[in-house]
C-alpha cells in the first residue's frame, strides 16, 4: 500500500480512507505485504496511525529516515490540534512511534519473496521519495508528491531510466506551465531589498518546515552578496528545531547545499538571530520569520497588528490561504481587517504574494512521463479536469496508455513476464563475438546505412511438450528436427553468337578470358578471372556449356546460328541482380546476339546439404 | 657509472630470477618481479637485459600476458633494445591463435609505439591483428582498442564502419568507445558518401535513449558533430529542416536525469549552427508558443512535435540543480541572443534573473554573454532589470564586479532615471569597494561619453551643490567627487559627433584638475596624465571647443569578444604566450602590405584591436607578464611607427605643415624604443637587433623630413651606428650607401625606407621587465611637506624596484620646473632583496627650493641606457647617458613653513 493519507476538508470518518477494501475481515496483515510512505505531510501520513492502531495492522512500513524524523513532529502537531478541537483522541504519540521502518535512497529493499521496493530522491518536501516496486518481472514506480525543478534547498526528483509496466504520477497542478522560478525570486528580493533600504520591517508568515528555510538561504544569500547588514529574526522554536533537522540531513538537501556542507552548513543562517518579544517595537529595518503561515493565530498575527499600520512596512502572503484565516482577508486588499471580534487593523503595510510551490507542472510530469516511457499511466493527487487535460496529452504526444481513475474504481494492466530459457552451447558462443551487419535500403539511392546485430537474429527459440524452452543456434536447427537444408538455385543457358570473335578463339579458356575481359569492364565485380573455364564472383558461376541436352537451354531453335556458343550459368537468390547485369552484358557483347529473343527459363535445382 | 656493489647486486638479481623462473614448474610471479625491478632500474647494464630477455623468450612455460608485459616494459625503459623486441614481439604475433588476446593487444599496441622493423612489416598487419582482435569475444580488449584505435594505423574507411557496428554493442563502454571514435573520425577524415553519415547520424540519435548515462553523454556529443556533417552534406532546401531537425534532438535532453547528459547537450547547443528563430523562441518559453506567430514555417502536428520538444529547453537548464548546467545554459545562449532582436529582449530577461544566482560561476558567465550581447549591440536594458543588474556591481566577487562593469561601459541607456541610476550605483560600488577606484572611472568616464547629455545634466545637479560658496558640507576628497568629475569631464569628449562645448561650466574643470592623479590613473587606457592636464587646463580656461584627440578612441566597432581569462583555467601563461605569438607573426604579414596601400585607418584599427586582445589578458594590472607588457609596448610602437611612416611616404605637398606633429610623434617613438631595448632584462640578441635596426628607421624617418632641427642628433646616431648584424637587411645596406653619397635631397632616404620591412619578432619567453614604484607617505595637496627657500629638503621616499641588475645605474629625477632638475643617485647596494625586488627606504633631499610659497615636485625613477653615447656633460650629480623612466611621474607638495604654520 503505498501512502496512507487522510482527506483535510472533512472532519467524521471521511476523512480516513476506507481501509475495508483492503480486506473485509480485517486481516490487513496478510492483505498487505508493506505500506510505503513517501513523505511526511498528512495527506500522505495521516491516516496511519489509525490504520496501525485502530484498524490493528501490524506489518511493516517503510518511509525515508527524514520522514521518520520528521513525521513524529507533524502527526503530535496534528493530534494536539484534534484535542484542541475537543474530538476525541484516537491515537496517543506512542502509538505514532510504533512499527516504522526506514530506507535510503537507492537503497533496494526485499520486503518479501517477490516484493522488491527502491527509494528515489523526489525533491518537494525534505525526505520525499519516489518509490519504485517490482513483484516478479512486473515493475512500477509511485511518485508520490515531487518537484522537477530544484528549490534552494531541495534538488529535482531523480530517477533512473528504468523499463517500467506502470507509473503513477501526482498532477497537482496538471494544468499549468509555470514559467521561471527566477522570476518570482527577483520579485521577491526586490520587494524585500526595498522595504529595508526604506527602513521598514518585513514579516513572512511561514510554516516551520519547508517555505522558511527556502526563503531563508534565499535571503541569506541575497544579505551576503549585497552585503547587507539587517537583521534577520526566527521567531518561534519550532522553526529553529526544524533548521536543526535540516542541518542533519544534509544528504537529502540539494546539490549546493551539498557542495558547500564541507565548509558552511547552509543551513547556518549567517544573518539570522532569534527574536524576541522586545524587538517588536525595536527601531531600524529588519525581517521577521513567524509562524503560522496564514497569519490564523499565533505569534505572526501579533506582529502583523503591531507592524501592518504602518506604510514602510512589508507582509508577505503565502501563495494560498485557507477562508476565514487573516491571510485570505488580506488578499482580497482590503485595508481594514477584523483580527478578532474586537480589534480592527487598519492596513496600510505593502503586502507581497509569494508564489513558491514545491509541486511539479504540467511540463514537468509530461518530461517524467517521457523519460521513464512506462506502459501505462495512472495519474492520481489532482482535479479531475486537469488530470483529464493530461491525460490527452500523454496519450496523444507520448502514445502512451493512460487512467486516471475515481475512488473506488479498479484498473488492471498486463504486466512483464520474462520467461526463462536455456542457451545451447553453440548459440553462446556465438552470443559472445561480435557479428554485426551494415544494411541498406535499395530502394533509393541516399538511404542512410543501418547497422544491425546478427546475433539475436541467430538465435532460435524451440518449445517441446514438457521441456523447457530453449534457445538454439540456427545452424542446429537441421540436426535438432532432423531435416535437410533446401537451397534454391537459379540456372540459365544461353547461346552466343561470336562471329567477331572468330580467330582469336583457340580453346574455351581463351574464350571465357576475352569474355570475362569485355565483363569487367562493365560490372565492377568482376576481377581477373581464374585459368579454370570458369567465371566466378559469389555464388555466380558461368561457363561454356558442351552438352546439347542442357536441361536449362533455351531451345526455340530457329534463331540460334550453328556457330553458337553456349554458355551455362547458375547462381543462388543473393546474387540474383548480379547474375542479371552480367547476362545482359554478355547479351550485348555482339550485336548479332541482340536478335536472340530473350526468354529465360528459370530452373529450380535441388541441390542437397551434408 | 654503476660502482662494483650495484653491479653485483644486479648479478644477485639475474641469476635468483633465473633460478627461480627455472624451479618453478607452474607459474609463479616472484622470477617476474625480480626482472621487472631490474628493468626499471635505469642504470641495469645492456647485458643483464639481454639476457633476461633471452631467459624469457628460452622459457616456453612463461605466460604470455606476462612475457609481453615485460618486454613492453624494456622497451620503454632501454629504447636501443627495441629492434630486438619488435622481432620478437612480431614472431609473437604470427601465430595470434596462439596468443590470448590480452597479450596479443598489448603486443600490437607496443609494436605500433616501436619504431617499425622494415622487413618484418608484411608478416604482420597491425589493421588485420586490430580487427580480428576487436572482433574477438574478450570484452576488455575490444574496449581498450576502440579506445585508442587512432594509434593502430587502420584505414579510415574501415574504422567507420568498426565503430558504427560497435555502437551495436551490449556493453556500455564499448559503446561509448566506439561512439567515441565516431566523434573523433568525423573531424580527422572527410565522409563523402550521404547514405552513411546519415547511418552515423540516426544510429546516435538512436543511442540517446540509451539506459546507460555515459552513452547517452557521448552520443549528445557524436549527434552533435554528425548532425553538423549532415547539415553540411545537404542540399540547400532541406538544410533549414534538418539542422532544425538536429536542434530540436539536442533539445530533448536537456531534460534527462544525469547532470552530465544535460552539461553536454547544453554545449552542443551553443555549438549548434543556423536555427529556424520560431526553435530558438520555443526554448525561452515553456508554454507552447502560438502557431500563428510564426507564418510560413511549418504546419501542424510537425510544428507542434518540434516546439513541444525544444519548449522552455534553456529555461530549464537555467534553473537547473547543478551549476555546472546552469553555467553551460548561460553560455550557450549567446548562440540565440544575437539572432534577432525579439530573441535579444527575452535572453536579456532570462539573464538578469540569473544575475540572481547563488553561484560564482554562473553569474560571471551570464555577465560575460550579456557582454557578448552587448558587443553585438543586443543588449537592451530595460528599467526593470535595473535592480539586479545594478545589483552585481557590488557583489563580493570582485570578478564579478569586473565583468559587470565590463559590461555597462558599453550599454546605452536610453532614459535619463535609468543613466541616474546606474551612476549613482558605481559611486555607491565605489563607496563600498574603494580599491576599485582606476576601473569604476574609466567606466564612468566611458558612459559619460556614450551618454553625453545626461552626463552634463548630472553634472548640472551636482555642480550646484559643489559649490564652494554655498555652504555645503561636499567633501572634495571623496570618491564621489572623483566619479562625478570624472563624468563631467567626459562629457565634452562624446562619441557623438557635434560638440556642444558650453555644456559642461569651465569650474567644473579646474576643480578636476585638483584630482588629476586619481583620475588620471582610471584613465591610463585612454590619456595619460599630461595629456589629461593638459586638455582639462585647456578647457578651465577657454570655453571654445576642445582640441584634444583623445588616443585611444574605444568604439563599438572596434571591440572584439574577449577571451574570458575564467574560460580557460588550464595554463594561462600558455595560452597568452599563444595570443602573444599569434599577434607579433600577424603585425609582421600585414604590416607592409597594408601600409604600401595606404590603408593606414585599417591598419591602426587591427592594432588596436590586438591591444584590446592583449589587455584581456592582463588578470593584474600590476603584475602582468613581462612578456605581455613588451608586446604591448611593441604595438604601440608599430602604432607610432605606422603613423609616422605615413606622415613620410604620403604625397609630397602635406609634409611641410605637419612637421610639428610628426617630430612629435618620432620623440615618442624614441622614447618608446628606449623603453624596450632597456627595460627588458633577457633579450636575445635577434630582439635586441630588431629594436636597433627599428631605431635606425626613427632616425631616417627624421632625416627625410623638412625640419632641419632635427637632422643633426639623427644623422649622429646613423653615423655612429656600429654594424653589429652579421647579415645586415637591404635596409640597413641601401641606408649605408646613402649616407655615402653625400647629398642634400631629403627623399634621398626614401630609397632605403622603401626596402625596409617589418620582420616578425620572435620571442623569448623569460623576459623580465625593470619597473620601480615610489610611495611618498603621507603627502597629497591637502598634507603638503614644509620647507624654508633657499635651504635643502628631504622627502621620505619608499622605493621598491623590479628585475634590477646591481649593475644597473638608476637615478632619482626630481623637477620643480623645466630647468629646475635635480638628479640623485640612488645606490642599488643600500636596498634589502635580491635582483628581482628590492626595496628601500631613503630620505631624498632637493636642494633647489624655490622662491614661492608653495610648489610642487614631479619625482620619478630613472635608468641609465648605457649604450647611448653621452650627450650631457660628465659630473657626480647628474646621470652621464639618457633615462628611460622606470615608473610614472609622482607628485609631492611642498609648502613654506611660515604659510603652512597658518
Amino acid at each position: 500500500m503505498f501512502d496512507c493519507g487522510m482527506h483535510m476538508g472533512y472532519v467524521d470518518h471521511r476523512r480516513y480512507p476506507d481501509f475495508s477494501r483492503i480486506s473485509k475481515s480485517g486481516d490487513f496483515d496478510n492483505a498487505i505485504s508493506c505500506v510505503i510512505i513517501t513523505h511526511f505531510h498528512l495527506d500522505h501520513i495521516g491516516a496511519l496511525p489509525y490504520f496501525t492502531e485502530v484498524c490493528g495492522y501490524t506489518g511493516p512500513i517503510y518511509m525515508t529516515y527524514p520522514t521518520k524524523a520528521l513525521a513524529p513532529l507533524m502527526l503530535d502537531d496534528y493530534r494536539k490540534v484534534m484535542v484542541g478541537r475537543g474530538e476525541e483522541q484516537q491515537f496517543t504519540n506512542d502509538n505514532i512511534l510504533n512499527c516504522m521502518k526506514k530506507v535510503d535512497i537507492k537503497q533496494t529493499v526485499q520486503v518479501d519473496k517477490d516484493l522488491q521496493i527502491r527509494a528515489y530522491y523526489a525533491g518537494h518536501v525534505l525526505g520525499a521519495a519516489m518509490f519504485y516496486a517490482s513483484v516478479g518481472d512486473a515493475a512500477m514506480v509511485y511518485t508520490g508528491d515531487y518537484n522537477m525543478t530544484p528549490d534552494r534547498h531541495l534538488g529535482a526528483a531523480q530517477i533512473d531510466r528504468l523499463h517500467l509496466d506502470l507509473l503513477i504520477t501526482e498532477s497537482t497542478y496538471g494544468k499549468t506551465i509555470r514559467d521561471s522560478k527566477y522570476a518570482r525570486e527577483r520579485e521577491f528580493l526586490k520587494a524585500v531589498h526595498n522595504c529595508v533600504a526604506s527602513g521598514g520591517k518585513v514579516l513572512i508568515p511561514t510554516f516551520a518546515l519547508g517555505r522558511a528555510q527556502e526563503l531563508c538561504i534565499l535571503l541569506d544569500d541575497y544579505w551576503e552578496r549585497m552585503n547587507l547588514k539587517v537583521p534577520i529574526y526566527f521567531s518561534s522554536g519550532l522553526t529553529i528545531q526544524a533548521n536543526l533537522y535540516y542541518k542533519v540531513l544534509i544528504s537529502w538537501t540539494s546539490q549546493k547545499v551539498k557542495d558547500t556542507y564541507a565548509t558552511r552548513n547552509a543551513f547556518n543562517f549567517k544573518s539570522v538571530q532569534s527574536f524576541e518579544r522586545s524587538l517588536i517595537h525595536a527601531p531600524g529595518p529588519c525581517v521577521l520569520f513567524a509562524t503560522p503561515g496564514m497569519l490564523s493565530g499565533g505569534f505572526s498575527l501579533e506582529v502583523f497588528k503591531h507592524w501592518a499600520p504602518c506604510e514602510y512596512n512589508l507582509i508577505t502572503l503565502p501563495g494560498y490561504c485557507v477562508a476565514g484565516t487573516v491571510g485570505h482577508k488580506l488578499s482580497d486588499k482590503t485595508t481594514k481587517v477584523d483580527v478578532d471580534k474586537d480589534t480592527q487593523i487598519d492596513v496600510r503595510c505593502k503586502i507581497h504574494r509569494l508564489s513558491f510551490s514545491p509541486h511539479t507542472d504540467e511540463k514537468g510530469i509530461m518530461d517524467l512521463v517521457n523519460f521513464l516511457s512506462p506502459k501505462n499511466v495512472i495519474l492520481v493527487h489532482g482535479d479531475i479536469i486537469n488530470m483529464d487535460h493530461l491525460k490527452g496529452r500523454i496519450r496523444s504526444e507520448l502514445g502512451i496508455h493512460t487512467c486516471c481513475p475515481l475512488n473506488n474504481e479498479t484498473v488492471s494492466f498486463p504486466t512483464t513476464h520474462f520467461v526463462k530459457a536455456d542457451a545451447s552451447v553453440k548459440f553462446i558462443r556465438s552470443s559472445l563475438t561480435p557479428n554485426f551487419k551494415f544494411g541498406k535500403d535499395e530502394a533509393t539511392e541516399m538511404a542512410p546505412v543501418q547497422v544491425c546485430d546478427e546475433r539475436v537474429t541467430q538465435g532460435i527459440l524451440t518449445t517441446e511438450k514438457g521441456q523447457k524452452v530453449k534457445i538454439l543456434h540456427q545452424d542446429e536447427v537441421l540436426t535438432m528436427v532432423g531435416a535437410e537444408q533446401t537451397e534454391v538455385e537459379f540456372a540459365y543457358c544461353f547461346p552466343l553468337s561470336l562471329c567477331s570473335l572468330k580467330g582469336h578463339v583457340t580453346d574455351d579458356n581463351s574464350l571465357i578470358r576475352i569474355v570475362s575481359g569485355k565483363i569487367s569492364n562493365e560490372v565492377a565485380e568482376f576481377g581477373v578471372p581464374d585459368d579454370m573455364g570458369v567465371i566466378q564472383v559469389n555464388s555466380f558461376r558461368l561457363a561454356v556449356c558442351k552438352n546439347d541436352d542442357c536441361p536449362f537451354r533455351i531451345s526455340d531453335g530457329s534463331t540460334v546460328s550453328s556457330d553458337g556458343t553456349f554458355f551455362c550459368c547458375n547462381w543462388s537468390i543473393v546474387d540474383k541482380d548480379l547474375a542479371w547485369r552480367v547476362i545482359s552484358v554478355m547479351k550485348n557483347i555482339d550485336l548479332s546476339a541482340d536478335s536472340v529473343s530473350v526468354a529465360f527459363i528459370l530452373m529450380l535445382k535441388y541441390s542437397i546439404s551434408g | 657509472m654503476p660502482c662494483s656493489s650495484s653491479t653485483s647486486m644486479e648479478q644477485n638479481l639475474l641469476s635468483s630470477f633465473t633460478q627461480t623462473l627455472e624451479n618453478h614448474s607452474k607459474p609463479s610471479l616472484k622470477p617476474l618481479c625480480i626482472a621487472r625491478s631490474l628493468i626499471t632500474n635505469p642504470s641495469t647494464t645492456n647485458q643483464t637485459i639481454s639476457s633476461i630477455i633471452q631467459t624469457l623468450t628460452s622459457n616456453p612455460h612463461l605466460p604470455l600476458h606476462h612475457l609481453t608485459t615485460l618486454l613492453s616494459q624494456i622497451s620503454l625503459t632501454h629504447p636501443h633494445f627495441s629492434p630486438t623486441i619488435t622481432t620478437l614481439l612480431h614472431s609473437l604475433l604470427t601465430r595470434p591463435a596462439a596468443v590470448p588476446p590480452r597479450a596479443a593487444t598489448l603486443a600490437l599496441s607496443t609494436l605500433v609505439s616501436l619504431p617499425p622493423a622494415s622487413d618484418y612489416s608484411d608478416v604482420v598487419t597491425a589493421e588485420g591483428l586490430f580487427l580480428s582482435l576487436c572482433f574477438g569475444s574478450s570484452v576488455p580488449v575490444r574496449h581498450r582498442l576502440l579506445l585508442d584505435a587512432e594509434r593502430y594505423d587502420v584505414r579510415p574507411s574501415i574504422l567507420l564502419t568498426v565503430f558504427l557496428g560497435f555502437t551495436q554493442d551490449p556493453y556500455p563502454y564499448v559503446r561509448r568507445a566506439a561512439l567515441d571514435g565516431l566523434i573523433g573520425l568525423c573531424n580527422r577524415i572527410v565522409v563523402e558518401d550521404r547514405g552513411m553519415i546519415e547511418g552515423c547520424y540516426l544510429r546516435g540519435v538512436e543511442l540517446l535513449a540509451d539506459t546507460d548515462d555515459c552513452v547517452r553523454c557521448s552520443s549528445v556529443r557524436m549527434v552533435s558533430e554528425w548532425g553538423k556533417l549532415l547539415v553540411a552534406n545537404s542540399d540547400d532546401k532541406s538544410k533549414n529542416d534538418l539542422s532544425d531537425a538536429l536542434y530540436v534532438q539536442l533539445c530533448s535532453m536537456v531534460r534527462d536525469m544525469s547532470m552530465n547528459v544535460r552539461v553536454e547537450a547544453f554545449n552542443a547547443l551553443g555549438k549548434a549552427g543556423m536555427v529556424s528563430q520560431y526553435l530558438l523562441m520555443q526554448t525561452l518559453s515553456k508554454k507552447v508558443l502560438d502557431e500563428v506567430k510564426f507564418p510560413g514555417q511549418l504546419s501542424g502536428k510537425h510544428f507542434r512535435s518540434r516546439a513541444l520538444s525544444a519548449a522552455g529547453a534553456f529555461l530549464h537548464g537555467l534553473e537547473d540543480e547543478f551549476y555546472q548546467v546552469r553555467s553551460s545554459a548561460c553560455y550557450s545562449l549567446r548562440m540565440a541572443a544575437i539572432v534577432s532582436a525579439d530573441l535579444a529582449e527575452k535572453v536579456v530577461g532570462l539573464l538578469m534573473d540569473v544575475l540572481n544566482d547563488d553561484s560564482t560561476v554562473v553569474r560571471l558567465q551570464a555577465l560575460e554573454t550579456m557582454h557578448h550581447m552587448v558587443v553585438f549591440g543586443n543588449l537592451k536594458v530595460q528599467e526593470m532589470h535595473m535592480h539586479m543588474f545594478l545589483g552585481t556591481l557590488v557583489d563580493m566577487n570582485s570578478l564579478v564586479r569586473f565583468t559587470s562593469r565590463k559590461v555597462l561601459r558599453l550599454t546605452k541607456f536610453d532614459n535619463m532615471p535609468m543613466f541616474k541610476l546606474a551612476v549613482d550605483s558605481l559611486i555607491h560600488s565605489l563607496e563600498i569597494y574603494p580599491h576599485d577606484e582606476p576601473d569604476v572611472l574609466s567606466v564612468v568616464f566611458e558612459i559619460g561619453r556614450n551618454h553625453r547629455s545626461f552626463a552634463a545634466s548630472i553634472t548640472e545637479e551636482t555642480f550646484l551643490e559643489m559649490e564652494p560658496s554655498t555652504a555645503s558640507n561636499w567633501d572634495f576628497n571623496s570618491s564621489k567627487t572623483a566619479a562625478m568629475l570624472t563624468l563631467a569631464i567626459s562629457a565634452p569628449l562624446s562619441h557623438e559627433k557635434q560638440q556642444h562645448s558650453n555644456l559642461i561650466p569651465s569650474t567644473i574643470f579646474s576643480y578636476a584638475v585638483t584630482m588629476l592623479g586619481r583620475i588620471s590613473n582610471g584613465l591610463t587606457e585612454v590619456m595619460d596624465q599630461a595629456t589629461l592636464l593638459s586638455y582639462l587646463s585647456h578647457c578651465s580656461t577657454s570655453t571654445g571647443p576642445h582640441p584634444v584627440e583623445v588616443e585611444d578612441d574605444l568604439t563599438m566597432e572596434n571591440c572584439r569578444i574577449s577571451v574570458s581569462p575564467a574560460a580557460d583555467p588550464l595554463q594561462p601563461d600558455d595560452e597568452e604566450y599563444k595570443v602573444v605569438k599569434l599577434v607579433l607573426s600577424n603585425i609582421a604579414e600585414i604590416w607592409q602590405p597594408m601600409l604600401k596601400l595606404g590603408c593606414t585607418s585599417e591598419l591602426l584599427a587591427a592594432l588596436r584591436c590586438w591591444k584590446e586582445e592583449l589587455t584581456t589578458h592582463i588578470t593584474d594590472s600590476r603584475q602582468s607578464s613581462s612578456v605581455l607588457t613588451f608586446t604591448l609596448q611593441y604595438l604601440h610602437v608599430v602604432k607610432l611607427l605606422s603613423k609616422a611612416w605615413w606622415h613620410v611616404m604620403r604625397p609630397s605637398d602635406f609634409i611641410y605643415n605637419e612637421a610639428g606633429e610628426l617630430g612629435y610623434i618620432l620623440q615618442k617613438l624614441e622614447t618608446k624604443l628606449r623603453g624596450l631595448r632597456y627595460r627588458f632584462i633577457g633579450l636575445s640578441k635577434e630582439e635586441e637587433l630588431h629594436i636597433e635596426e627599428l631605431t635606425l628607421v626613427v632616425s631616417t624617418l627624421r632625416l627625410s623630413t623638412y625640419d632641419p632641427r632635427i637632422h643633426e642628433p639623427a644623422l649622429k646616431k646613423l653615423l655612429n651606428y656600429k654594424e653589429a648584424s652579421t647579415e645586415p637587411s637591404r635596409f640597413l645596406t641601401e641606408l649605408k650607401n646613402t649616407l655615402q653619397k653625400d647629398e642634400s635631397d631629403i627623399y634621398r632616404f626614401h630609397k632605403p625606407l622603401e626596402l625596409f620591412t617589418l620582420k616578425q619578432l620572435v620571442l623569448s619567453r623569460d623576459l623580465r621587465h625593470t619597473g620601480a614604484e615610489v610611495e611618498i607617505q603621507d603627502n597629497d595637496w591637502l598634507k603638503p611637506f614644509p620647507f624654508v627657500v633657499g635651504l635643502p629638503v628631504g622627502i621620505p621616499l619608499n622605493i621598491k624596484l623590479h628585475n634590477t641588475p646591481l649593475e644597473s645605474k638608476l637615478w632619482l629625477k626630481m623637477s620643480c620646473s623645466k630647468d629646475a632638475v635635480d638628479y640623485v643617485f640612488i645606490d642599488l647596494k643600500q636596498f634589502e632583496g635580491s635582483d628581482e625586488i628590492r626595496e628601500y627606504r631613503f630620505i631624498a633631499p632637493f636642494y633647489k627650493t624655490p622662491k614661492v610659497n608653495s610648489f610642487m615636485l614631479l619625482l620619478c625613477i630613472g635608468m641609465e641606457c648605457e649604450d647611448v653615447t653621452c650627450c650631457r656633460g660628465h659630473g657626480y650629480s647628474r646621470p652621464n647617458h639618457e633615462l628611460v623612466y622606470l615608473c610614472k611621474e609622482k607628485q609631492v607638495f611642498f609648502s613654506m613653513v611660515d604659510s603652512f604654520k597658518l
